[in-house]
């Protein structure tokens, strides 16, 4: 268990990320019915802007701002204009339109950055929780799980409180009705980007610092967080909150087997399918619980 | 950008690079007439779109042959360079290679650099009689082609002699070797480093990772747990910044060496990786130095300057492309008659001792079945925001695997 310990608690910090993004995903799905392909590269723009401010030789503050900012504002202007115009079109494409998006914000960023090697340093990095001697966790992996707690609550707490979440069940259950009632649709749906924005900023901060900052490499965080999302059925943020750390824990105990330690990152994929089959046995699959959502 | 470069290597080299910027940059027949003949098609692959960018050594080629191009050409006739990307996609690196060979029609390659096409295409190229002068070699398909031959050692070597390094200067006893498990690269790398300490009486635990994990903490727990006294890391640098970082986090510099390949030898890798790592990380060089005061080393930063980009980078590999451009021009200078794609092989399978001051030692292609000419190189630390020279002698790499080539060398005298 000794052995063990620590590749747990790393599995749970950066599984705490997976699932921070997964809730993202979550929460816009839930409102608007679109699986936004574009989170990964929304996060890696995140932290490319943040660096770039940081290596401007401004305060850190006003990196982390920026990075969330950016990615929030371009979630805002995706929501606010281009979904709109893809409402009535089938799920896939609204989907793939978000793919295009992600495409567009990965390329972009690449062109800018380039590939020179870069890092995200945070302050929390230097300091962490020490075991037997070693340092057992970072400051920052113990605030990324903090704060995949905190925001997780929040959003439970938003959608089951608040008249903003009151709406966004409406749309879940049905966008059509709602509408007809006085939901104002779009102005939810603009909400649930901006959200969703929010999120992905964050957890490309992370991801910046954790793993590596590179937009492309960032881009295709998107992986294990839909991996999360789908475990909970697109649905419930508990269930990906689960799945999240279910991935990040599974991931790095692959790193203790050799024979099977090269293909960890299939983790995400694995978990998924397995997710997905499970769920048809039972008769709650995705698209019997969604199809109000076409 | 250019005065990133400066601040990153530090006065010496903001000396070297100023002076070689306004230096008169020699290239081809060095006449200064543009050449308006008949193009001359020639061809490279890279892998640019993926998770690392290794177009440095093409993108210095073009800028060399931008540069013959206003200097007469070859003999009147400009160079066509054509890069292409094989978005590190085995399939992708086929097609484009297709593509250049069968309807560009190159008459060769030069400057190539690439994870995958070396596998997918060396046997193509061997049917259809390209010679491929590349710029960088990077798993083992490069360094076993009959028609490959690149600049340089190859991460296997460097690794191995980052590991020799470290181990000879602190009397190291067990090393661990961290690479990617990317067929015919990880396990060859560190199976290097293996083999050389079973000879030398280091022991050498392996870490294959799967290149697609996000987490660095996971593979340092696992280079950990054998309690190294020196940890090598055989990998492109975009992929050790997440494993310095989490070694960082566990404090592992303190305790432990670090010994890294020629990747991490880049202007901006002493800013990336932080303060932490200043003065504990030994970079082995393939080539030699950046601010080398040579005659070569300014001419590749004059062209640079010139005729490259402003986003090019100033690496090892942008030397080595430099030096696949000259040493594939020279030898198209050289051929009598037309230029076609036998004439460009038989004097690419000419060249030997190719004597420049950004090698150790002479470059050959030959007529060997496989080929690695350059196996010597040098150690640097990353201190004060630089690359302080360790070694004042370049030493070769102890690689069972080069037998081969030194008997070759040896037999034909291609490398005096």
């Amino acid at each position: 268990m000794e052995t063990l310990l620590p590749f747990l608690v790393v599995g749970i910090s950066v599984g705490a990320v997976y699932a921070l993004s997964g809730v993202g995903l979550v929460v816009l799905y839930r409102a608007s019915g679109v699986v936004n392909f574009a989170y990964g590269a929304l996060g890696g723009l995140a932290a490319m802007v943040c660096w770039q401010i940081i290596d401007m030789e401004y305060a850190d503050w006003m990196g982390w701002v920026a990075g969330v900012f950016v990615a929030t504002f371009l979630s805002w202007a995706y929501g606010r204009f281009i979904a709109p115009s893809l409402t009535h079109q089938d799920r896939i494409v609204r989907a793939m339109a978000t793919l295009g998006f992600a495409l567009m914000v990965m390329g972009m960023a690449q062109w800018y950055w380039g590939d020179d090697p870069r890092r995200l340093v945070l302050p929390t990095d230097s300091g962490g929780l020490e075991f037997d001697g070693r340092r057992l966790i970072s400051y920052t992996r113990l605030l990324a799980l903090v704060l995949a707690a905190t925001m997780t609550i929040s959003m439970l707490w938003l959608l089951a409180k608040t008249p903003l979440g009151l709406r966004m069940r409406a749309l879940q259950s049905n966008r059509v009705l709602s509408g007809l009632l006085g939901v104002r649709v779009k102005n939810v749906d603009t909400w649930a980007w901006t959200i969703a924005g929010v999120f992905a900023g964050i957890t490309g901060l992370f991801m910046g610092n954790m793993v590596r900052l590179n937009p492309t490499v960032l881009t295709f965080l998107v992986i294990p967080a839909m991996a999360a999302a789908v475990v909970g059925r697109l649905v419930s943020l508990p269930m990906t909150v689960l799945g999240g750390l279910l991935i990040g824990v599974i991931e790095a105990l692959t790193t203790l087997l050799p024979q099977i330690s090269r293909y960890g990152s299939a983790t995400g994929f694995v978990v998924a399918i397995l997710a997905i089959l499970w769920q048809q046995r039972k008769g709650i699959g995705l698209s019997r619980d969604n199809s109000h959502l076409e | 950008m250019k005065q990133k470069y400066i601040l990153a290597l530090g006065l010496v080299v903001a000396a070297s690079f100023s002076v070689s910027a306004q230096a008169q940059d020699r290239c081809g027949l060095g006449n200064g007439k543009k050449a308006t003949g008949e193009p001359i098609q020639i061809g490279a692959i890279v892998g640019k779109t993926g998770p690392e960018d290794f177009s440095s050594a093409a993108r210095s080629a073009e800028a060399y042959f931008k540069c013959v191009n206003a200097n007469g050409g070859i003999n009147g006739r400009p160079v066509n360079y054509t890069v292409q990307d094989d978005t590190w996609n085995p399939e992708v690196a086929s097609q484009a290679a297709s593509k250049l060979v069968k309807d560009t029609k190159v008459v060769g390659m030069v400057g190539s650099t690439s994870f995958v096409e070396c596998g997918a295409n060396n046997k193509m190229y061997e049917q259809e009689g390209v010679a491929v002068i590349a710029g960088v070699g990077v798993p083992r398909a490069c360094f076993y082609g009959k028609n490959y031959a690149a600049f340089n050692q190859g991460p296997r070597q460097s690794t191995i002699s980052a590991a020799m390094y470290i181990a000879d200067t602190f009397k190291l006893k067990n090393i661990t070797c961290i690479a990617p498990g990317i067929p015919g690269f990880g396990d060859w790398v560190c199976g290097g480093v293996e083999s050389w300490g079973k000879a030398n009486g280091v022991a050498v635990k392996q870490v294959i990772f799967d290149p697609g994990q996000l987490d660095g903490n996971a593979i340092v727990l696992q280079a950990q747990a054998s309690k190294p006294d020196g940890i090598v890391l055989g990998m492109p640098r975009g992929m050790m910044l997440p494993i310095l970082t989490a070694a960082e986090q566990q404090d592992m510099g303190k305790s432990i060496k670090w010994g890294l390949p020629t990747s991490a030898y880049h202007t901006e890798m002493p800013k990336a990786a932080g303060k932490y790592w200043d003065g504990k990380l030994y970079v082995h060089m393939e080539l030699e130095p950046l601010d080398k005061d040579g005659a070569d080393t300014k001419n590749w930063l004059a062209v640079m300057a010139k005729y490259g980009n402003k986003k090019d980078p100033i690496d090892s590999f942008s030397q080595a492309g430099y030096l696949s451009a000259q040493v594939a021009t020279n030898a198209m200078l050289g051929i009598k008659g037309d230029i076609d794609r036998k004439a460009f092989f038989n004097a690419a399978r000419g060249i030997k001792n190719v004597k420049t001051d950004m090698l150790c030692a002479p470059w050959y292609f030959g007529e060997g079945e496989r080929h690695q000419a350059n196996h010597n190189g040098r150690v640097a630390l990353l201190t004060g925001g630089s690359f302080k020279l360790q070694t004042p002698n370049c030493f070769q790499a102890k690689d069972a695997d080069l037998a081969d080539v030194l008997a070759y060398e040896a037999k034909t005298g291609v490398a005096k």
